[in-house]
């Protein structure tokens, strides 16, 4: 009897521990977590993996045309051709590899990926999961993109299309009215000006076209801000800066900040709350916000732009220069108007939406 | 009667200490769970980024200083704007001579040899500011392997014009050696996963823990550097920053994978080690915390909490000897009978395992299933930690009050040489 118990007291103080005994012998996740030591940032991976794989998987030189099967990353069917001519309300079912160019019709869907070696013009409503394009991608009216698209040239993208998880080019993407977006990235980024805008007298000038790349000259004189110790500005309440005033040096807002009209600020912008701005702000640097961003219009960023929140660029913001590459990343959302140019780099976890 | 008072009186003490520290976990938990997150940087593409010196001290490693030099060399980062500096301390192995190879061969790889001085890792960084070129400095152990992309991942933050310092996410390589190995990537996974990341997500105090991490050079040299009397530099740094007005902040993506102790004894130096450092720096930055006017009352309330963080193990373990003593005297019962069991229930269920909760947590988000079971093991690890947690107390309170110099010892490799 005693040793019963005994037995039972020792199998009820190793019962709580079993399952954890049993992994230490079996050491069914004994591995370190993973992490990819391959991995480099790059916006146009999706597309750049795509080709690479495709490629490695057809054969060598001059694919001829006809139904190819291979293992992407699954077994799939390619479909080869010459010249992609899609017919009005025709299903792509393969995945298809154009040695030249593809058009297609309206209301098209592609189930599967596409890489086009020359030119790619897509119908209105058409349905696409992923197309790659060694030319340029012209998109048109009311197509979706459930995964990406991507072209070593120019993309132009017509109204109400969505743009899927990614959109990238290495040249011009432009973007009509009413897209929506997930990633975007070109150089640059443009968002184009509705025509009865351009064709407006009063607005068809120097507001919607980029100033030369030379940032403004800092204030030499003495009215310029005095800059506090380490050269950072730092408001404690809600905090403006006036119109056509010139500060020098880095802003720290702990709630919101707002940037009056013509305001030049040489340095970086940083607020906890929210940023608002009036029209033909500049900004040398780069602005930061854990609340919402809203540059008023022809805002010029020199710099990133990051917000917790969401950004709302209206008409005429530029952020970055053809110098380099900048960014726009806001976890909630973005909004852009007409005319907006961003050199390089824009992304949401939220929606991005063009009015 | 008055020592039964106050025994009973440190009881509730300690009993509350743990409750608000369990509620702390519980709310990182369910921040991590359920709650907003707040995006890294690592998502900005800037083509502008700062000029970057990556600083590796080194004392006796020879078995791992090839290793990590060759992840280096593959930083995906402007090699015009970034360089290499390990620093050969005191090392009486082959680490000179690797290091010198490396040097001969790639002209970003710029060696830094002492042999004078003090020795130590506060002493060899403050050497290694002084020839330092970027204006971002990234700091790995020796044993580490960075992955290209994380020299960027780190510098990029440093765009935000508030941003003092940064630390990354440290994975234990060496997971499956035993069972040692096992535990601590729990506790690694549920401090990254769900603490660091949680404080970032509130804005409370991720702490820069000293490798893989980063932070401006001109801002550390103008505070005076690192203190080599402190053995944990990294945690000085975070509250010297902070009550400068500067901010610390997690990026839970870039990840670095390290060696872990694999022997109980050298876990027990490193945990006293970590333990004597902070508790310094918590003696010396508790009533500047306090009086910051930089810092926001949900900062300073985050900041206590992690000053006390290592001399809670302590108050626990007197704790338990109190309840042992007010046990055998008969005055166990401090409140009415029904009250007092439901409170010591409810401190029980929730109190001893809100950390599982927090570390189950981050083995979800991390997608592993079955080391979830070992989370009951962690209570023999607990254990250890306690003790020796205390032991560091002990001598950093004898630190403070002689001012006695504090020994740097390394801990030991398992790697075998590149």
């Amino acid at each position: 009897m005693i040793v019963l118990c005994c037995l039972l007291f020792l199998f009820l103080t190793v019962l709580p521990f079993w399952g954890g005994i049993r992994e230490l012998i079996q050491k069914k996740d004994a591995a370190p977590l993973h992490i990819d030591m391959n991995y480099t940032k790059n916006p146009r991976y999706f597309a750049v993996s795509f080709r690479k794989i495709l490629t490695a998987a057809l054969p060598q030189h001059e694919p001829a045309a006809g139904l190819f099967s291979c293992t992407l990353s699954k077994p799939e069917t390619v479909e080869i051709v010459e010249t992609a001519l899609i017919n009005q309300g025709q299903t792509q079912a393969h995945v298809l590899f154009a040695k030249t160019s593809l058009v297609s019709g309206k209301q098209a869907t592609f189930l599967k990926e596409i890489y086009v070696k020359e030119r790619a013009i897509i119908g209105e409503g058409n349905q696409l999961r992923s197309l790659a394009c060694d030319g340029d991608i012209r998109v048109l009216q009311g197509t979706s993109f459930t995964r990406w698209l991507d072209a070593t040239g120019n993309i132009k993208v017509a109204p109400l299309c969505n743009l899927g998880l990614s959109a990238t080019c290495t040249q011009q993407l432009s973007l009509a009215q009413h897209c929506r977006f997930k990633r975007l990235y070109g150089n640059p980024v443009t968002t184009a000006i509705p025509k009865k805008a351009v064709e407006t007298p009063e607005s068809s000038s120097l507001p919607f076209q980029e100033a030369a790349f030379t940032l403004p000259a800092k204030p030499a004189t003495a009215n310029q801000t005095r800059l506090q110790r380490d050269e950072r500005l730092t408001f404690g309440s809600d905090a403006a800066v006036a119109g056509n005033q010139s500060h020098l040096g880095n802003i720290i807002a702990l709630k919101t900040l707002f940037l009056g009209d013509g305001a030049i600020i040489h340095g970086d912008v940083k607020t906890h709350g929210s940023l608002k701005t009036g029209t033909q702000i500049t900004i040398t640097g780069n602005v930061f916000a854990e609340g919402d961003i809203h540059l008023g219009p022809e805002a010029r960023i020199y710099g990133t732009v990051f917000s917790q929140g969401r950004v709302v660029c209206e008409r005429g913001t530029i952020v970055g220069s053809s110098a380099g590459i900048k960014s726009i990343v806001a976890k909630k959302g973005i909004e852009f108007g007409a005319g907006i140019k961003v050199y390089g780099y824009v992304m949401t976890e939220g929606e991005g939406v063009v009015w | 009667m008055a020592l039964v008072l106050m025994m009973k009186g440190y009881l509730l003490f300690t009993i509350g200490v743990v409750l608000v520290y369990s509620l702390r976990h519980f709310i990182f938990t369910l921040n991590r769970l359920f709650g907003p997150q707040r995006i890294y940087y690592h998502d900005l593409m800037d083509s502008d980024l700062k000029t970057v010196t990556v600083i590796i001290p080194m004392h006796n490693e020879e078995k791992v200083a090839g290793h990590i030099l060759d992840q280096l060399l593959q930083a995906d980062y402007d090699w015009n704007k970034l360089e290499i500096i390990p620093i050969n301390d005191f090392s009486s192995d082959g680490t000179q001579e690797i290091l010198d190879l490396y040097a001969s061969r790639y002209p970003q790889i710029k060696p830094l040899h002492r042999a004078e001085n003090l020795r130590g890792k506060p002493a060899a960084l403050n050497d290694a500011l002084q020839v330092a070129q970027g204006e971002v400095i990234v700091v790995f152990d020796a044993d580490y392997l960075p992955p290209p992309g994380i020299i960027c991942k780190i510098a990029v933050c440093f765009n935000d014009p508030e941003v003092g310092a940064v630390m990354g996410r440290v994975i234990p390589i060496n997971t499956g050696s035993n069972t040692l190995t096992r535990l601590l990537d729990l506790e690694r996974s549920g401090g990254y996963q769900v603490d660091q990341q949680a404080r970032y997500n509130l804005g409370l105090i991720p702490q820069y823990g000293g490798t893989v991490g980063g932070f401006r050079k001109d801002v550390v040299v103008d505070l005076g550097s690192f203190n080599t009397q402190v053995l944990a530099e990294d945690t000085e740094l975070t509250f010297r920053l902070l009550l400068h007005g500067w901010k610390v902040v997690y990026a839970n993506q870039a990840e670095c994978y390290e060696e872990s102790p694999e022997t109980w004894q050298m876990r027990s130096r490193q945990i006293k080690r970590w333990s004597r450092g902070h508790n310094r720096v918590f003696f010396n930055y508790l009533i500047p915390l306090l009086r910051s006017s930089c810092l926001s009352l949900r900062e300073k309330t985050d900041g206590v909490l992690l000053l006390m963080t290592y001399c809670v193990p302590l108050l626990l373990l007197l704790g338990f000897a109190d309840s042992v003593a007010l046990f055998f005297c008969g005055e166990i019962q401090i409140f009415s009978g029904i009250l007092f069991l439901l409170f010591m229930a409810a401190y029980t269920t929730f109190g001893n395992f809100a950390p599982f909760y927090q570390i189950g947590t981050a083995c979800l988000l991390d997608g592993s299933r079955q080391r979830v079971l070992l989370l009951n093991l962690l209570l023999f690890l607990f254990f250890f930690n306690t003790w020796y947690i205390s032991c560091g107390f002990m001598e950093a309170v004898v630190d403070s009050l002689t001012s006695r110099r504090v020994p740097w010892n390394k801990t030991e490799r398992y790697r075998c040489s590149a």
